[in-house]
């Protein structure tokens, strides 16, 4: 079963991070973002992006204002809508709710006249609630709907008394009773266009976070395994790094319907790289442009991502079971078949190297006879399975001027990819790094008089 | 009609009762009958949840709010459905109370109505600011003493108090009280930046020192867990803003120290003051000071000299004290009509 997005930022905070920064108008533009799947056909998506394209040129401009400002004015009557569809006789409140819903899409659709949103029309639901034809939201059981309710009232002037306005309240509840069943034939036009203030109300938050950010509308590409990024970023990190007045590098990357072993120092953002490309592909996928200057990709069925530091102990799982489980999982659901991104990181990290490593093989074998688009990093240098190998250039000692200290040390690292081969392989540099680090001098001495025996 | 024309040269009020049957209704009856002579449009609401029948308390009978033609209510949806007038829905507001969503309506015809309103100051703020792009002349706010209410009758430009033998059957106990309150109400606003001002209104726990327009975290998370963080009290200075309440255990534990002088507790207005006149009066002499971020203007005060239980002061001494010790007109509610 395809997850729906409100499921999917439980489990990956980076898209949470990224929906939160949408700004929507009403509820209902959220809810609806909420309860979208993964978009995986083409065209849907590229009509979905076209959409988009029309909006962005008339971002900040009156018209979009005005749409805007209506749309903040729509409330969330979604469950009167329910009941009212239900034979339910609504009350004072909940008549003036639908009338004030169907004022603020007439004011809509005004707006949008010339601009091309399509609104659904409900004006026969207001002309209902507007029995004098006065045009205002405001409203009351007017005397219109019931002579004998006009005469009460006209009787309660002259003499007030309880008895006149308890007969007042039942005919008010019987006009409640007539205009309820009305208008109960209108609850499904009166539902889609809730559904449509909802639609437009997304588009417009999706296009002003797209400009925000400045992201890019990807090429589909109908080849599963094509894609390519250029100056790839993660809004996410991004965003924790401008707070920190630290510089953000891009990337490029691209990769096939095959495996890509990514090798490369410690603290050389590998890690990093996986959630940055799962949250472009989950972007792109909801409808969001790539976070790229450029990006080619292809659409797939499910995006599986293993990084390494969740331990199940609510299940009573070590990390190695937990990790084997859900590579488990991933190697069950390629083997039936459908496109996939498989994103794991470190894999079988947790156990000794020579087993470890022999766990990497039989996973990258398994993904590369499946013809499966992955990434998988590892520091694993014994891999005896063929495959794409890329490295992360990392650590580069006389990158800057300075003197690499741990809190400077991000920018001694070149975070860009390069191809491994036998000429640009290096050792992890794990001790040079512990060293800056400033981990106890006794215990780097010592690893090395190990390291050189 | 002073009494009357004192209130409309006000663009929004609050009615206070020190204590349940200090004849608030009364009050706020006699004004909605004598301002429909003056052609102006009159907007109500009240803040917290009263509006039973019959008060739970003490038995005696509540009675409600009566509108006349062209007045504006705002009320939860529960006493909306209830009421006794007919009225137009003009507008809902955004948010809901204990008894469901607040209404705005305009009366059509003369009633009855039970009055709740919003439950925070800042919807009570965003109520009356409706009401007056919708017209309103004057917002009366049936308001509320009270530890459970959130909503501050402060944000209104001016208070009506209304006290009586329901506080206390001892005329001069009646007045301390009183005068207690009038000198709460009176306190000096704080001098600090708009800005400043602004973020303190939003702060909703703990204490902090202000020093400099900074505002500075104290790490005591309210005034009940005082006693124990003695010591970081006065750490960041002698500004100390409570954002809840001030109560008289705290104040005996800020007077501990012999900082107290010269020391400044500010509160957001003085409905989050509980504190005993006696040690009011001790904390002033050790040379402290309270201020207020919100402050009203008292109008005039109402006095209801008749007990629930029947009792009855004698109305002209008790009146003529008020007078002589608070020095604002001073009213008798049962007989207001012939003012």
């Amino acid at each position: 079963m395809k997850k729906r997005l409100k499921n999917i930022i439980k489990e990956f905070y980076p898209l949470r991070y990224v929906v939160d920064k949408l700004a929507f108008c009403t509820p209902l533009g959220r809810d609806m973002f909420f309860e979208t799947h993964l978009i995986t056909d083409e065209e849907v998506l590229n009509s979905e992006f076209d959409k988009i394209d029309e909006i962005l040129p008339l971002l900040g401009t009156k018209y979009i204002q005005n749409i805007k400002s209506t749309l903040s004015a729509f409330r969330d009557i979604r469950s009167t809508v329910k009941m009212l569809s239900n034979g339910v006789v609504l009350s004072e409140v909940d008549l003036f709710e639908l009338k004030y819903l169907a004022y603020h899409v007439a004011m809509l659709k005004k707006f949008s006249d010339n601009g091309g949103f399509e609104i659904v029309d409900i004006t026969d639901v207001f002309s209902i609630l507007d029995p004098n034809n006065s045009k205002v939201v405001n409203f009351y059981i007017y005397d219109i709907y019931d002579i004998e309710l006009a005469e009460l009232r006209k009787k309660l002037k002259i003499e007030n008394n309880e008895d006149i306005f308890l007969a007042i309240k039942k005919r008010e509840e019987a006009v409640r009773i007539k205009l309820s069943s009305e208008l109960k034939p209108f609850s499904d036009l009166i539902v889609k266009a809730i559904d449509r203030v909802a639609e437009i109300d997304l588009l417009i938050a999706k296009s002003e976070f797209i400009r925000c950010y400045n992201l890019t509308r990807p090429i589909i590409s109908s080849n599963y395994g094509v894609t390519k990024y250029e100056n790839l970023f993660n809004i996410y990190l991004m965003d924790i790094l401008k707070s920190k007045n630290s510089e953000y590098q891009k990337v490029d990357i691209d990769f096939i319907a095959a495996p890509t072993l990514i090798t490369g120092a410690n603290m050389s953002g590998k890690t990093m790289l996986l959630k940055t490309v799962a949250l472009s592909q989950f972007m792109v996928q909801f409808g969001l442009f790539a976070p790229a200057d450029y990006a080619e990709m292809s659409l797939v069925d499910n995006i599986f991502i293993s990084i390494g530091d969740g331990q199940r102990e609510d299940e009573g799982l070590s990390s190695f079971a937990s990790e084997m489980l859900c590579v488990s999982e991933v190697i069950d659901e390629i083997t039936k078949g459908g496109k996939f991104l498989v994103l794991l990181d470190e894999l079988a990290r947790t156990t000794s190297p020579r087993e470890g490593a022999a766990i990497v093989d039989g996973v990258v074998s398994l993904l590369s006879a499946n013809k499966v688009m992955s990434l998988i990093t590892t520091h694993y240098s014994s891999l005896s399975s063929e495959c794409r190998c890329k490295r992360v250039k990392g650590f580069i000692e006389n990158r800057i001027d300075k003197i690499v200290t741990k809190d400077n040390i991000s920018q001694f690292i070149d975070y860009s990819l390069e191809d491994d081969t036998a000429s640009t392989a290096k050792e992890s540099e794990a001790i040079r790094i512990a060293e800056i680090l400033g981990v106890n001098k006794l215990l780097i001495d010592k690893t090395k008089i190990y390291l050189k025996k | 009609m002073p009494f009357v024309e004192s209130i409309l040269e006000h663009k929004s009020i609050s009615i206070i009762g020190m204590e349940k049957n200090c004849g608030k209704t009364v009050v706020l009856n006699y004004i909605l009958s004598r301002m429909a002579d003056y052609k102006k449009c009159i907007a109500v609401t009240s803040i917290g949840i009263d509006g039973e029948k019959v008060d739970a308390v003490t038995r005696t009978s509540k009675p409600e709010i009566t509108l006349h033609e062209g007045m504006l209510f705002a009320t939860s949806e529960i006493h909306y459905t209830s009421r006794f007038l007919s009225s137009e829905i003009i507008e809902i507001g955004d948010d809901n109370t204990s008894l469901g969503k607040v209404i705005l309506s305009r009366v059509l015809s003369q009633g009855n109505v039970m009055l709740s309103g919003p439950s925070d100051t800042a919807s009570l703020k965003r109520v009356i600011n409706k009401f007056e792009k919708l017209g309103s002349d004057i917002v009366i706010v049936d308001g509320a003493l009270s530890r459970k209410s959130l909503a501050s009758p402060s944000v209104t430009d001016g208070l009506v108090l209304c006290t009586g033998a329901a506080l206390s059957l001892n005329i001069d106990e009646l007045v301390l009280q009183t005068k207690h309150t009038y000198s709460m109400i009176s306190l000096p606003t704080f001098n600090v930046s708009q800005l400043v001002k602004e973020k303190l209104e939003k702060v909703n726990r703990g204490l902090w020192a202000i020093q400099d327009d900074e505002i500075l975290d104290l790490e005591i998370v309210s005034s009940v867990g005082l006693e124990n963080n003695r010591d970081k009290l006065f750490a960041k200075g002698k500004t100390i803003f409570f954002s809840g309440m001030l109560t008289d255990k705290a104040l005996e534990v800020i007077m501990f120290d012999d900082k107290v002088d010269k020391c400044v507790i500010v509160v957001k207005d003085f409905t989050r003051l509980f504190i005993s006149p006696m040690l009011y009066r001790k904390f002033i002499l050790r040379g402290g000071a309270i201020n207020v971020l919100i402050k009203s203007k008292l109008i005039a005060v109402c006095v209801n000299p008749t007990s629930p239980t029947g009792y009855s002061l004698n109305s002209e001494k008790l009146i003529a004290k008020l007078f002589e010790t608070l020095d604002i007109p001073v009213y008798d509610v049962m007989k207001i009509q012939d003012f």
